[in-house]
């Protein structure tokens, strides 16, 4: 352990003597020059792995400030954290949607005041921004209504559930329903997250399948609108009474016969070594596992939603009680920043909520091909490949508004090398976020059209997602029925066990007596 | 007054961690264990809870199957190995014995990740063998500690009883269950402790080899401690603390008639 600590010395020093001897230049380009915060401290707690931490060094010297940052493993840890700490020990944390909704019914957090969240608002998708105000909390406003999770939280990344296969074992026909769990076609195959709120998921929507059937074949047939269609799947998924739990935890001791296991993080590695050939995944966790098989173990795997119905879910920046509220809004605007919000999506690998021009062409660029836009600058570097006229041309040297006829600076394709020619149409997230005039297309490569779809479904896909809200008051009974599931198992041998072990033990005793009481005897005559 | 240093003063320090460290979390737990998680009064709800889902017993006993199962395996394998490296013959400069323990200096969850890669590249990985692979770990990790007090109680053992006891007319097996054992006993009694008590709390090893299939009891409490149910993880813990007791005093018992005690605990 020793070497790395040295190294890393060496290089903070190195860079930080770089970064003091060109700071007089950055000073000039601070897009956000702010000395009202100066000498302050955030603290922030967020999951691990979950930001891009060269972003909080430029954020504390753009600022002046200092920065604690600290991380949590899940959202029951950074609960327990919050609840044991001292009011104001944080000034902004990290939950996933229903975690917020816990905190907001137990006094925890502090309502968002929205309109300091001036480039949150302006950059974050929509149609994103606005689900999470369709999810309620139990707390009323004065004029009666309930307040929602948009005036607490200040969405950051968010991602759907479905399941990431190996396309070579396992058929894409049945990865399309979550019944491929209880498949025993492949007994001992998958693996489900250890997780008591994914795996109840997984338990609802197979044991309500035909409900949900029904409501998709009436979708199909535009007897219901997409939104209705929601509907359903929103309220069969929120069903959490003494019975669907009792239903659930039939559903899950069935399936857990059949699956190879559970999983905490092993399970986006395990996909990869071939231990396992399904896992229930987070859309953003499926990325990285498809990423990282391809570049690493030449192994092409998949995601998929199946079409039951699935989670969508959000994680969101909250203030707690006590918090410094300027300087949070001031970390969560940085954050929102449309290079930053880029910076920060390429090194996580889930989605974020910002959808600025940034994210959409490095989207563009990691998966596919542009539609070509004047305005836009194509990196050689990034081999980015525009279309253009019904062919596409690689950028062989940074351009920008160049055509791509132009020849120093493209080379066309030749069409063997060509991405798909039918585009992905991304305005729900980017509608209105791009330049004028720039369509939020992309022309996605062969293989990576799914991990596309995985990093922004389509609206078919969101259609048929629902979020779940906190078990509240039910909640106490999904932990003693998920800890029946897990210790769920043939108890008749470990009881015969037992038994003989016991009996064993005392047939010694009583014949050590007798054998005593004899050597007695004798030893006496 | 001048303050003047005495002897004793140098227990301080032992005597603050004795108190944070152990009877301060001690009483926690007592607290925790009797007081009700909703309103916080003193209530025995947690026992009750307890007996009244046949599930928790089950975990229980799954886990005392296990540490059980383990002590067994171990001392089977262990005692003959012991046995050997005591012999100075085979062992001369105790390198033998060396090798055995090394294992020991790398951390537990390190070898139980290769642990795990191995099995499943043989094919007894705990996706199909959850129980055979929890046994391997258990054992895996828990043989050095009954290794070695076995080993330190024969080097003390006089080898020219078991001569003296081929000269009376006993044969292999009559020198072995006569001779043996008996004098090896304290080694066998320390060896049998330090494994079961360890094991039935363990819980790392059983969920990274079973792949989570296996639910012994310390993650059954680990379970309801991380959904923050602190008080009927507490009661929990108040139970498993009692069975370790028990066990303690049991070999108390056992013991009680050697004088030498070679014994950690």
């Amino acid at each position: 352990m020793k070497l790395p600590i040295i190294l890393a010395l060496i290089i903070t020093s190195s860079s930080l003597a770089s970064s003091l001897s060109v700071s007089s230049e950055i000073n000039h380009q601070k897009r956000y020059v702010n000395d009202q915060f100066q000498g302050q401290t955030l603290t922030v707690y967020n999951s691990s792995d979950y930001i891009d931490e060269e972003l909080i060094s430029a954020f504390e010297e753009e600022y002046g400030v200092k920065v604690n940052y600290y991380t949590f493993d899940t959202n029951e840890t950074m609960y327990n954290q919050l609840t044991l700490q001292k009011e104001g020990t944080y000034d902004l944390v990290c939950p996933s949607e229903y975690m917020i909704q816990r905190l907001v019914s137990e006094d925890l957090i502090i309502p968002i005041d929205r309109s300091k969240l001036d480039v949150y608002n302006t950059y974050a998708a929509q149609n994103i921004k606005n689900k999470l105000d369709e999810m309620y909390t139990t707390r009323v406003k004065d004029d009666g209504t309930y307040y929602t999770l948009g005036d607490y939280a200040a969405g950051y990344m968010w991602g759907t559930m479905g399941i990431v296969y190996d396309p070579e074992y396992v058929s894409r026909e049945d990865v399309k329903t979550w019944d491929v769990f209880w498949n025993p076609e492949y007994y001992k195959m998958a693996s489900i997250k250890n997780s008591m709120r994914d795996t109840y998921v997984v338990g609802i929507l197979h044991a309500y399948r035909d409900e949900l059937n029904e409501g998709k074949a009436k979708f199909e047939a535009g007897e219901i609108t997409g939104d209705e269609y929601n509907d359903i799947v929103q309220e069969i998924f929120n069903r959490h009474g003494e019975e669907d739990i009792a239903l659930v935890k039939q559903e899950l001791i069935s399936m857990k016969e059949n699956i190879y296991g559970f999983e905490v993080d092993s399970g986006k590695n395990d996909i990869i070594t071939g231990k396992i050939k399904m896992n229930l995944a987070w859309s953003g966790d499926a990325v990285y596992s498809i990423d990282t098989a391809a570049e690493e173990a030449d192994k092409y795997l998949e995601y998929a939603v199946p079409e039951e119905g699935s989670n969508i879910w959000y994680d969101a920046w909250c203030l707690p009680k006590g918090a410094n509220e300027d300087l949070a809004y001031a970390f969560i605007n940085y954050l929102s920043d449309p290079e930053n919000a880029a910076i920060n999506m390429n090194y996580i690998g889930y989605t974020s909520f910002i959808a600025s021009e940034s994210v959409f062409d490095q989207v563009v660029s990691w998966y596919g091909a542009h539609e070509y836009f004047e305005g836009t600058t194509y990196y050689s570097e990034n081999e980015d490949v525009v279309h253009y006229n019904d062919s596409f041309y690689l950028c062989i040297n940074d351009s920008t508004g160049n055509l791509p006829t132009d020849e120093e600076y493209f080379e066309e394709l030749s069409e063997e090398d060509w991405p798909l020619t039918e585009p992905v149409d991304l305005s729900y997230y980017f509608e209105g976020n791009l330049q004028e005039g720039k369509q939020p297309i992309a022309y996605p490569y062969e293989d990576s059209a799914n991990q596309l779809e995985a990093q922004y479904p389509t609206q078919e896909i969101i259609n048929r997602c629902a979020f779940m809200n906190d078990f509240g008051e039910d909640n106490g009974d999904v932990v003693i029925m998920w800890s029946q599931v897990k210790a769920s198992t043939n108890m008749i041998p470990y009881y015969v066990i037992l038994g003989v072990g016991f009996f064993i033990v005392i047939a010694y005793f009583v014949i050590k007596l007798i054998i005593d009481k004899r050597e007695k005897k004798y030893y006496q005559q | 007054m001048r303050f003047r240093f005495q002897r004793k003063y140098l227990a301080i320090p032992y005597l603050v961690f004795f108190l944070l460290f152990i009877i301060v979390p001690v009483f926690l737990i007592i607290y925790y264990a009797f007081t009700d998680r909703a309103t916080g009064l003193p209530s025995i709800s947690n026992l009750v809870n307890f007996f009244s889902d046949r599930t928790n017993v089950d975990v229980l006993v799954i886990s005392l199957v296990f540490a059980m199962a383990t002590t067994l395996i171990c001392l089977l394998i262990g005692y003959p190995i012991a046995y050997i490296l005591a012999d100075k013959k085979y062992n001369k400069n105790a390198v033998i014995v060396t090798l055995f323990i090394m294992p020991m200096w790398i951390n537990f969850i390190i070898r139980t990740g290769a642990t795990r890669d191995l099995l499943t590249w043989i094919g007894l990985g705990g996706g199909t063998h959850p129980v055979f692979a929890t046994l391997v770990g258990l054992v895996y990790n828990y043989l050095p500690f009954t290794i070695l007090p076995l080993y330190s109680t024969m080097l003390k053992m006089d080898r020219s009883l078991i001569d003296a006891s081929y000269d009376l007319g006993a044969n292999p097996f009559q020198t072995f269950t006569k001779v043996i054992i008996p004098l090896t006993k304290p080694g066998i009694i320390s060896a049998c402790t330090m494994v079961f008590m360890p094991t039935i709390s363990s819980y790392v090893i059983s969920d990274l080899l079973s792949e989570y299939n296996i639910v012994l009891f310390g993650s059954y409490i680990d379970l309801y401690f991380n959904q923050s149910n602190w008080n009927f993880g507490s009661f929990m813990a108040l139970i498993m603390l009692l069975l370790v007791g028990l066990s303690v005093l049991l070999t108390r018992k056992f013991d009680k008639s050697e004088d030498v005690r070679t014994s950690l605990w």
